[in-house]
């Protein structure tokens, strides 16, 4: 509401000012009174300062309040008025926390007088005031979310035109200019927070994925969540997230064909960017067992025999290599290599003095006394009546942890740090363990036992990088297996950024590699839970710090305060 | 105006208060200088031919078989003198209607100085002042003569101006009798200091009736800005401030300290008396003036 217009103010400051020149005559107007004696008064007087120059200093200090107050009755409707006549510019900030908000942006621009200014890396004009809307899409097209490191240098530029600059954000700026948050208060917004994919040390082989789903919203929602692979669908699920929280879902999947993932939400919802995550495949292959013994042991390889996934080698102790960790398990069958292996390997009552634990005595027709069934390989496993012919006592060595002992002394001993070793002391063939059905479960544990950690490749989950790292020496192609384009990288560039969540194949030089990209984490949006609150982008639409009335009035106040302490009364 | 019969008869126990021993013309009842006739014994001397026989010591012509002339201590006259204020500056009071005015009050206060006086066989001289220092009205020394104060003081048109120095100086300069000299004024006036300092070097007993008006005192005055006018000068002084008015406000209790210090240094009998405020004629003279040493 405009108070006063200029016209009306100066009129109001000419009455006020000739009052104020009225009243000062008046009171410069003397009573007149007869005293017995000037002589005391004299002495008074004589200690006067300039009265009258401090009464005309008091009366200019008077007027110039009287004109400051005018000016402040004008002063903000004035300011409003130019607000409205002065072009506006919208500076849209292009930080990837934009992304999703971004699609709000068409709605808020389009159709208007305003120009748009996108302050991403550099500050662009994407299309000046007045412009039409063909241009005003035609310029939308070009604003992506990325980097975002000159928003100040765009409101700077604005006010070097002249224009009034209204910054479009998901943040307070923290600059001293009119902001408004874009894409808030839009209710229902639903989002894949993270996808992670890993192989399972499980036979058979099979693969971990674990979907975290946000719910926005303000009310609890049933999320169809869609997981693909770039080959097959691989199913679909209904997670029930409450509203404003967000719900983690696992699911173990066989091995499929493709090489990424992607968890998709499949409901519409405001912002249907972060819908979807995408995540790579990890490898997947069987369990890789060999055998190193010289006597054919028919137990062992049946009971691997029935074990889906499992790749199964024998070899003699004479051909004996070092797989060098590309097997799962080596099993040494009466044997014992000369160098211990890197490998996880199985000891079956090796020789004399062999083995990580070497036999030091032998006890004929024994009785197990101790089994510890807390160690993951017996957990479960029913051993308490196996029956041996003979058992070879073992020298616990540091880093062993007792599996099963007789009355003599241990017979059987692991070491669960790396490289992993389990001796057992006896003959499995002159035992009836391999008559049990806890012979192939003690090896079925034996495996998982030995694969747990290896193998277990996790795909890049969501935040963990924002765009492509890429070696400054040479240019690069990045190309979305998604459908999202192709760029080039020239070289000397060693982070791409603003790339859309998808999948993409990166080659440099002879080299060609596999990602996968989301939304970075840390800088997701938090939308708004609901209701519009129009009241906030009002607010946010008024200029920060104090209007220019305020300080009038301020400074009118400080110029009477100064007038009471000159003017003498 | 006379005054009060009351009054009359209670002034005729008082006298005149006197630090020094000063000397009269004439037999009266204040102790005097001279050796002579009188009650209290002073001295003897040689008898010369010619000595009247009657103060002879015939007793101690007996003792010593020498004629010796008794010597008494003369009570004479006491030489009174009033300084009275007529400058315009007195007729200010708390208001034109009011009674009170300065002039009157030292009117009041001169006649019953001077009925004290009389009844005492006392010297009453009046000497009026204004600009200029007037004729003198010399009182026969009768308690009925006291009329004539008031008559004197009423009836005399003196130049304006208040110049209490110049009147000291003209009383000094002219032949009179050391006595008490008593001043009665509203101090209106520059030089009033070295005036009473004047009449001290001149050997005389100094008193001072102070009188001001309440408006002098308590400063009533109502506004932002002043014109003031002089009562005898009518010069204006322009433009004085409420704040100026305030100031002086509070300055005059201080002056009056100064004034009281000023006497009690130089022994002279002060009183300073508002007018309007006493309006009691009797607690002015009875109470005052001999509670300061005017009186006794």
């Amino acid at each position: 509401m405009s108070l006063l217009s200029t016209g009306q103010a100066l009129g109001l400051f000419a009455v006020c000012a000739l009052a104020l020149v009225i009243l000062f005559l008046l009171r410069r107007k003397s009573k007149r009174i007869v005293v017995a004696s000037l002589v005391p008064w004299r002495l008074v007087v004589k200690r006067r300062v300039n009265p009258l120059w401090r009464a005309l200093i008091a009366l200019v200090l008077q007027i110039l309040a009287v004109a400051l107050g005018c000016w402040a009755l004008v002063a903000g409707p004035e300011a409003q008025e130019a607000l409205a006549e002065a072009p506006t510019f919208f500076i849209v900030d292009t930080s990837a926390s934009m992304g999703p908000r971004l699609q709000a942006l068409p709605e808020r621009v389009l159709g208007s007088q305003a120009g748009l200014v996108a302050a991403g890396e550099e500050v662009s004009l994407v299309f000046a005031p007045g412009s039409s809307v063909a241009r005003q899409q035609a310029g939308l097209l070009r604003v992506q979310a990325g980097q975002s490191q000159s928003l100040a240098e765009a409101v700077t530029l604005a006010r070097a035109l002249g224009a009034q600059p209204i910054v479009l954000t998901d943040q307070d700026p923290e600059l001293d200019v009119a902001w408004e948050l874009l894409g808030q208060g839009v209710a229902g917004d639903l989002a894949v927070l993270s996808l992670q994919a890993s192989a399972g040390p499980g036979l058979p082989p099979e693969i971990q994925v674990v979907v975290q789903v946000a719910n926005n919203g303000s009310e609890d929602a049933e999320i169809p969540v869609l997981l693909r692979s770039s080959e097959q669908e691989i199913g679909q699920s209904t997670l029930t997230v409450p509203a404003g929280q967000s719900l983690s879902q696992g699911f173990v999947i066989e091995p499929i064909l493709g090489t990424w993932l992607s968890a998709e939400i499949l409901v519409e919802d405001p912002f249907p960017s972060n819908n979807v995550a995408f995540g790579l495949l990890p490898q997947v292959r069987p369990a890789r067992v060999r055998i190193v013994s010289d006597a054919p042991n028919r137990y062992l390889r049946d009971a691997f025999g029935v074990m889906p996934g499992v790749e199964l080698q024998e070899v003699s102790a004479s051909r004996y290599v070092d797989p060098q960790g590309s097997v799962d398990l080596l099993i040494f069958d009466r044997v014992a290599p000369r160098r211990l292996p890197q490998s996880p390997a199985l000891y079956i009552d090796p020789p004399q003095g062999a083995g990580p634990f070497p036999p030091v005595g032998v006890a004929q027709e024994p009785a197990f006394t101790t089994w510890d069934f807390s160690h993951p390989l017996l957990d479960g496993v029913a051993l308490r009546h196996v029956e041996v012919e003979q058992l070879s006592l073992l020298e616990a060595r540091p880093g062993a942890r007792l599996l099963a002992a007789s009355a003599e002394g241990p017979v059987a001993l692991v070491r669960d740090q790396e490289p992993k070793a389990v001796v057992l002391g006896f003959d499995v063939t002159r035992s009836d363990l391999p008559l049990t059905v806890a012979f192939p479960q003690l090896l079925y544990k034996m495996l998982i036992w030995s694969r747990q950690g290896m193998d277990t490749q996790v795909a890049p989950s969501i935040g963990t990088d924002a765009g492509v790292a890429l070696d400054p020496g040479a240019s690069a192609l990045v190309r979305s297996l998604t459908g999202e384009g192709e760029w080039t990288a020239r070289a000397g560039t060693a982070r791409l950024g603003g790339l859309p969540p998808g999948v993409y194949t990166v080659q440099q030089g002879s080299e060609q590699r596999l990602l996968a990209l989301n939304l970075p984490a840390e800088e997701r949006p938090t939308l708004g839970s609901g209701e519009a609150r129009p009241e906030v982008a009002q607010a946010a639409l008024l200029p920060r710090g104090r209007p220019a009335w305020v300080w009038l009035v301020l400074a009118a106040s400080a110029l009477l305060l100064l007038e009471f302490v000159v003017a003498e009364r | 105006m006379a005054l009060p019969s009351e009054l009359m008869a209670k002034l005729e126990l008082l006298r005149v208060a006197t630090r020094r021993v000063h000397s009269g013309r004439y037999a009266a009842r204040t102790r005097s200088r001279r050796l002579g006739a009188g009650i209290d014994f002073a001295d003897h001397r040689t008898y010369t031919p010619g000595d009247d026989l009657k103060y002879v010591d015939w007793t101690l012509y007996g003792r010593l078989e020498q004629l010796m002339i008794r010597l008494s201590e003369e009570e004479t006259e006491l030489p009174v003198h009033l300084l009275v204020d007529l400058s315009r500056s007195m007729e200010h009071g708390v208001g034109p209607d009011s009674a009170d005015t300065k002039s009157l009050v030292a009117r009041t206060s001169a006649a019953a100085l001077s009925y004290v006086a009389l009844s005492n066989l006392d010297q009453v001289t009046i000497w009026p002042f204004a600009g200029t220092l007037g004729p003198p009205l010399a009182l026969p020394r009768k308690r009925s003569s006291v009329i004539k104060v008031w008559d004197h003081l009423e009836s005399l048109e003196l130049p304006g101006g208040s110049d209490v120095l110049g009147a000291a100086k003209a009383w000094v300069q002219r032949p009179h009798q050391r006595g008490v000299v008593v001043l009665i004024s509203d101090l209106a006036m520059e030089g009033w200091d070295k005036a009473l300092e004047m009449l001290l070097h001149d050997r005389n007993d100094v008193g001072l009736v102070h009188l001001q008006a309440p408006s002098e005192v308590q400063l009533p005055l109502k506004g932002e800005r002043f014109d003031l006018v002089d009562a005898e000068s009518g010069e204006v002084l322009r433009g004085v401030t409420r704040a100026e008015v305030e100031a002086l406000r509070a300055e005059l209790p201080k002056a009056h300290v100064e004034l009281e210090r000023f006497c009690r240094r130089r022994g002279i009998a002060h009183v300073s008396t508002v007018t309007g405020e006493p309006t009691d004629l009797e607690h002015l003279v009875l109470t005052l003036f001999r509670g300061r040493g005017l009186l006794r």
